[in-house]
């Protein structure tokens, strides 16, 4: 009997410390830090019109063309309430020498099929860059609805085309200063 | 072969991407303060490139296009901007290779501001990058790479409205599908998330394409266009878009397709 109570007893004292290990959390982070990179795989862009070698003819080609790759990693800050707020690429030249006018026309074949469980939210080539558009002097918007994701080795093609549409205008040094192209990532 | 492979690989990723100073933290930075207070904010730059690298800092308005996206602009956005609020830490830094540091900035709202919300841009430059070699014959433009940090107030004490108005209907046809794209303009003055919920529906009033759209967020005098896929549809059909924000406010549209 003494030892039915004495059972029963240590059971009684266990019991509760058994059922709280049951219940023990562990606080658990992942450290997934926010950023935004874009790059692209030329320092400078490059249209090459050159020289006539005889007398009595123009400037060897009237547009040039150049290339390049953009790439970008972008993973936003937690989202307000569960709301997604896309990121988007921007796209401005500075100092078009006069002219001469810039064609854009971006080229996704590379990213748009990649799979989204692997790569996340790809961003869209806003209409008209698909087939080329004009350049202004402001920003302009080429890619958009950017979630979560990144480019991996994939890259869009931007290819640009650079037409003398002003002969009169044109000189070998335009302006003394290098023309810029800036590209903006913003949400 | 294989560490060349590798070696490869490494230098084009470096110069691809990683040559210049990064944002390390969010480019959209919220602000919710009462008049008359003031908060730091922090962004977080690195410079992944092996070179010391120089960023400068600069603030600019902007204003929402529904075909453009933001419009920057030289002057102050006098109704709608924050920019003369903020004061930088610097105008520039100069990053050592594989330094990480936060730029701060301090916003202080004027205790005598009673509008809803204002905003700003803060860009961060990396500095242009040319040939340093000048070919005879060639127009060469010099690479920047920038980062837009929207800076949103928003007056807590302030009454928001909202009104996301459906202002445009298009047709695009974009790769292998055909969309019908709704435009939405937020015509109120604060911020808010919506998810919209567009459903194609026949003549005989049954639903035949349906989407619901992810939560997204949406600024005053901001446009965001919602879509559905409506490849293979042909003849008459309605249109109907309901936008429901996080707080529960309805705002429908309504319109004929004729595919």
């Amino acid at each position: 009997m003494k030892k039915l109570v004495l059972a029963i007893a240590l059971g009684v004292l266990i019991m509760p410390s058994l059922s709280a290990q049951q219940y023990t959390s562990q606080t658990v982070s992942f450290g997934i830090t926010n950023h935004a990179l874009v790059g692209v795989n030329s320092p400078t862009l490059a249209f090459s019109f050159v020289a006539p070698t005889s007398a009595g003819n123009g400037l060897v080609a009237q547009t040039a063309s150049a290339s390049t790759n953009l790439y970008y990693s972008f993973m936003p800050a937690s989202p307000v309430n569960g709301a997604s707020n896309g990121a988007k690429i921007k796209v401005n030249f500075t100092g078009i020498p006069q002219g001469i006018t810039v064609s854009l026309a971006v080229d996704d074949n590379m990213v748009s099929s990649l799979p989204s469980a692997t790569y996340g939210d790809i961003g869209s080539v806003v209409t008209g860059f698909q087939t080329g558009q004009t350049l202004g002097s402001g920003a302009v918007d080429i890619i958009n609805a950017i979630g979560p994701s990144y480019t991996g080795t994939n890259y869009y093609v931007l290819t640009y085309t650079a037409d003398i549409d002003d002969y009169t205008s044109l000189s070998s040094n335009p302006n003394g200063a290098t023309p810029t192209i800036t590209y903006t990532i913003t949400q | 072969m294989r560490t060349l492979f590798f070696s490869c690989f490494f230098l084009f990723f470096s110069f691809a991407s990683n040559a210049q100073v990064v944002v390390n933290s969010g480019l959209t930075e919220s602000v919710f303060i009462t008049p008359g207070g003031s908060q730091t904010l922090t962004v977080t730059l690195k410079n992944n490139d092996t070179q010391p690298r120089r960023v400068t800092f600069d603030l600019s308005d902007y204003v929402n296009d529904c075909e453009e996206g933001y419009i920057y602009i030289d002057s102050i956005d006098t109704k709608n901007s924050c920019l003369p609020w903020i004061e930088l830490e610097n105008e520039e830094l100069i990053l050592t290779p594989g330094e990480e540091r936060e730029f701060l900035l301090q916003l202080t709202v004027p205790p005598t501001f009673t509008g809803p919300s204002a905003k700003t841009c803060l860009f961060v430059n990396n500095a242009a990058l040319i040939d340093s070699v000048q070919e005879e014959g060639m127009l060469q433009f010099g690479v920047q790479i920038r980062y837009g940090i929207n800076i949103l107030y928003t007056n807590p004490k302030a009454n928001s409205e909202i009104d996301l108005y459906a202002q445009k209907l298009s047709i695009d046809t974009v790769a292998f599908q055909t969309l019908a794209k709704v435009s939405i303009l937020n015509r109120g003055n604060a911020s808010t998330n919506f998810t919209s919920k567009i459903d194609i529906i026949n003549k005989t009033g049954e639903i035949v394409r349906s989407n619901t759209t992810k939560k997204q967020t949406i600024q005053p005098q901001q446009c965001r266009t919602v879509s559905i896929n409506i490849k293979d549809l042909s003849g008459t059909y309605e249109i109907l878009v309901v936008n429901e924000t996080s707080d529960g406010q309805l705002f429908g549209f309504t319109d004929v397709l004729n595919l």
